[in-house]
């Protein structure tokens, strides 16, 4: 059981070695009810590793995981049950509609969908007879997380979700993935953005080598690098490249 | 255990969706058998074709009748009757095998023998196509050496000394279609479960799309029974739609049970899905394991005896063969459909595939992997 209402995911000392190497080095935190929380690190951090084992995607080594009121080790189908998930690298059937893909979902969960009211909700509704594979970029990344809302979840996991869209498809995903966070939603995301992060995150960790070297808000963590001295080389000015990007190429989303 | 099988039937259901609007599947599982079906029951290979044989009547008379009646007694022979000058040119054409030409005169004699009286016998001239290399020519030659032998016996009333009892094996006129069809049926069903289950895993392992799946509460179980169920509720379909064509286009007649070809089926399909499932586990990628495939399916495709009866193969190959899945499902279905052979018939092939499906299941459950 979770301790606190507060926090909807509790981790606790999580290890996973593979040949003696540990990927995920015995690490602890908690993810609060209705926030977006970033997990940051350079490639081969263990971001991934410790998404998939909170998931239940990977049996956990050590330590133990709580989402709501289930333990990961003991129940992760009841853990599946309560989360979406987003995986780096989802494809879907091919042949198959948005719709029917949406009501196949479903069915993995017991549920009975309305695929159009989830399909507005990631602005998909005019897509909903296309095929996954007639999809932009952009357009694949909202139908992956369609598909992780068909359960109503509790959480949703996001696995670098805006890895290879363009600045259009970015700030559209993170206004839509905001507006799942007001829905009352709790986000766990991973992302090699900062921006990204400094944008979305109301709290993020940042790992290295297995192990949370830090975690706190975007803000209290930039404040208490400038405190301890720290000068850009060169000073930032009022805009930076991407906003003359979007001033001159506009907001609208590029997808047929 | 109802709400798995509530999951289960909408995943068979919008599995068979896909299948259907794969457009590769259906070329390959339905399409392409019957295909094969037509090209080899059209060109009718290695059946007895009918000898054709033309007739110049040129006498028309009460002595002729009868052998010309006698002649299209026989179902072996294609009977046509015209003019010398015609039948001549077809047989230099190659359309007659023989030209039988039965003069104005014929029977001049059987007068003359009816009174007791010792006669020549009349020449009857038999042209035939010396270009062939088969043996129709000579078979006509002998089946009319046979009718005029019996019209003799019967002008003079002697009797057979011998009589050839003949005791068919067979009492169907059976043709190569009627060979292959349940070839082909075995045929589909081994290629639609190696290469339907095979590519699917791999493709949705390959592309992530198990692991979504299983980020989902359903059981890795559920998922592959209902593939297990999908890919054996099609092969029916294929078995159904191959038979279908045979019975209506191809005139052949199923003489078994047809629960029991569908109950064949079925053991077939389960040994070569859980091929299918090994070769998936065995090979990393696409490609590779559509290569571990053809390497399990190519040899049984020309030494089961689908395409041609094994006879023909050298005897060390044919005990080798006897034991191939293949060959127990075709022989199998074989004896069903053409021989209407009951389940104690055919408890050999059944032993066969049954112990087959021990051995493949074994191998699926080591080789058979998610990851």
């Amino acid at each position: 059981m979770a301790k606190s209402s507060e926090n909807i995911i509790e981790v606790k000392d999580l290890v996973k070695k593979y040949n003696g190497f540990k990927a995920v080095d015995g690490i602890s935190f908690e993810v609060k009810r209705g926030e977006i929380f970033g997990i940051l690190g350079p490639n081969g951090a263990g971001k991934t590793t410790t998404l998939e084992m909170i998931e239940g995607l990977r049996p956990i080594d050590s330590g133990e995981v709580h989402i709501d009121e289930f333990n990961v080790n003991n129940d992760p189908n009841k853990v599946k049950s309560v989360i979406g998930v987003q995986l780096q690298s989802s494809a879907f059937f091919d042949y198959l509609k948005l719709t029917e893909l949406l009501e196949f979902f479903g069915s993995l969960y017991q549920r009975k969908v309305n695929p159009m009211e989830i399909l507005k909700e990631v602005e998909l509704e005019d897509k909903a007879k296309s095929q996954v594979k007639t999809l932009s970029g952009g357009q694949k990344q909202r139908f992956s997380i369609a598909s992780a809302l068909v359960n109503e979840p509790k959480v949703l996991f996001l696995d670098e979700p805006t890895t290879g869209l363009d600045p259009q498809a970015r700030h559209h995903l993170w206004g839509l993935i905001q507006q799942i966070r007001d829905n009352g939603k709790t986000v766990v995301i991973t992302t090699h953005y900062m921006d990204e992060a400094e944008i979305l995150c109301d709290r993020v960790a940042i790992m290295d080598a297995g192990k949370i070297i830090k975690l706190d808000t975007p803000d209290n963590l930039v404040d208490r690098l400038i405190k301890k001295g720290f000068k850009k080389k060169k000073v930032e000015k009022a805009a930076n490249l991407e906003d003359v990007f979007l001033d001159l190429t506009g907001k609208l989303l590029r997808e047929s | 255990m109802n709400k798995s099988l509530s999951a289960i039937k909408t995943i068979v259901l919008y599995s068979i969706k896909m299948f259907f609007r794969d457009k590769t599947a259906i070329f390959f599982s339905l399409f392409l058998p019957l295909v094969i079906m037509s090209i080899f029951g059209v060109m009718n290979f290695g059946a007895a074709s009918k000898v054709k044989m033309g007739i110049v009547d040129e006498a028309k008379s009460q002595a002729t009748a009868p052998v010309v009646e006698g002649l299209k007694k026989v179902s072996n022979l294609e009977i046509t009757e015209n003019n010398l000058s015609i039948e001549k040119g077809e047989l230099e054409k190659g359309n007659r095998d023989v030209v039988l030409i039965l003069p104005k005169d014929f029977g001049k004699n059987i007068a003359q023998l009816k009174m007791g009286q010792k006669v020549a016998p009349q020449e009857i001239q038999l042209l035939y196509n010396n270009n062939k290399q088969n043996s129709t020519a000579s078979i006509g030659t002998t089946i009319v050496n046979q009718v005029l032998d019996r019209y003799t016996h019967a002008v003079t009333q002697t009797p057979d000394i011998f009589v050839l009892k003949q005791e068919a094996i067979s009492s169907k006129n059976l043709t190569y279609v009627d060979f292959l069809i349940p070839g082909i049926v075995a045929l589909g069903i081994m290629q639609m479960s190696v290469i339907g289950v095979a590519s699917v895993f791999v493709n949705w392992r390959e592309r992530g799309i198990l692991r979504r799946l299983l980020a989902t509460p359903v059981k890795p179980r559920i998922i592959l029974f209902s593939q297990v169920a999908t890919r054996l509720i099609i092969s029916i379909m294929q078995t159904t739609t191959i038979l279908t064509v045979g019975v209506l286009f191809f005139g052949i007649h199923i003489a078994g049970s047809i629960p029991l070809i569908l109950l064949l089926g079925l053991m077939g399909g389960v040994v070569f899905l859980c091929f299918g499932f090994t070769v998936s586990g065995i090979g990393n990628s696409q490609n590779t394991v559509m290569a571990l495939a053809n390497i399990v399916m190519m040899p049984m495709m020309f030494l089961s005896g689908v395409f041609f009866p094994r006879d023909g193969l050298p005897n060390w190959l044919q005990t080798i063969t006897h034991y191939l899945p293949l060959t127990y499902l075709a022989d199998a279905l074989r004896g069903v459909i053409i021989d209407g052979s009951s389940m104690l018939a055919i408890r050999n092939d059944i032993l066969g595939l049954l112990v087959w499906m021990v051995i493949t299941f074994i191998l699926a459950i080591r080789f058979f992997r998610w990851e």
